[in-house]
């Protein structure tokens, strides 16, 4: 295996962090990094998409990118449909509003 | 590749909004400064035209609450969109809102569960890198 020298600055930097100077320490970093890299660790990884027409289910896909994409194929025009994402953005949870929105409105 | 950006009062951070369902991009051309705001905890906030010419008003919206700093109660309407970083390769999905009088982009903490962000008081730097 070869990897550049600002890679292996890093690695070795990061283990000495770690493990310290130990023996071992940057086998364990490195067999620790490739763990991290190859397990579902982004939170987008294991998201569904959905486009319902009312409670018609239209389409699906793991992107919103790729729903775009079937929603094309398929020939349907975006207004009105409702996307859905499991598990959920956030739609429908109570949220907090900081000082910089302190001049929010009511919808009128 | 991440992004290092300078730490002031603010955090300022420069995005791209696209809702690939209509095909729409904000702004058109170039890109936009958002700001970092804890105090904001859904994704990614914005101002009505904002969300508008995304063609988000197009989609059903998702309603929610939000209570104010002042204690007031206002609904956001919302809708999936993507927020990117232009020249990164950084990119998020998430739901994009709105409400009245809201006057500029706001990033919050649902956006940043979906990075790495390293505040460097020291160098006076914000590093921005995705996940993985």
């Amino acid at each position: 295996m070869k990897i550049s020298d600002e890679a292996e600055r890093i690695l070795r930097r990061k283990a000495a962090q770690l493990y310290g100077t130990r023996k071992g320490a940057l086998s364990r970093a490195v067999e620790e990094a490739i763990l991290h890299w190859a397990s579902p660790r982004s939170p987008a990884e294991n998201r569904v998409y959905r486009a319902y027409r009312g409670e018609e289910l239209v389409a699906e896909a793991a992107t919103l990118e790729e729903l775009a994409e079937r929603l094309r194929e398929l020939g349907v025009h975006p207004r009105g449909l409702r996307i859905v994402r499991e598990p959920p953005g956030g739609e429908g949870e109570e949220k907090r509003l900081g000082f910089r929105a302190r001049r929010v409105e009511a919808w009128g | 590749m991440g992004l290092s950006i300078p730490l002031g009062d603010s955090l300022l951070v420069p995005v791209v909004l696209e809702n690939p369902i209509s095909r729409k991009r904000y702004p058109e051309r170039g890109e936009m400064i958002a700001v970092v705001d804890t105090g904001y905890t859904g994704f990614t906030l914005v101002p009505e035209h904002v969300y508008r010419e995304l063609g988000l008003s197009l989609l059903e919206p998702h309603r929610s609450t939000a209570r104010t700093a002042d204690g007031r109660i206002v609904e956001l309407r919302g809708s999936y969109a993507v927020v990117k970083i232009p020249g990164t390769g950084l990119s998020w999905e998430g739901l994009v809102e709105t409400a009245p009088s809201i006057e500029e982009i706001l990033l919050g903490t649902r956006w940043l569960r979906d990075l790495y962000l390293t505040l460097d008081g020291c160098t006076g730097t914000a590093v921005l890198e995705g996940c993985r």
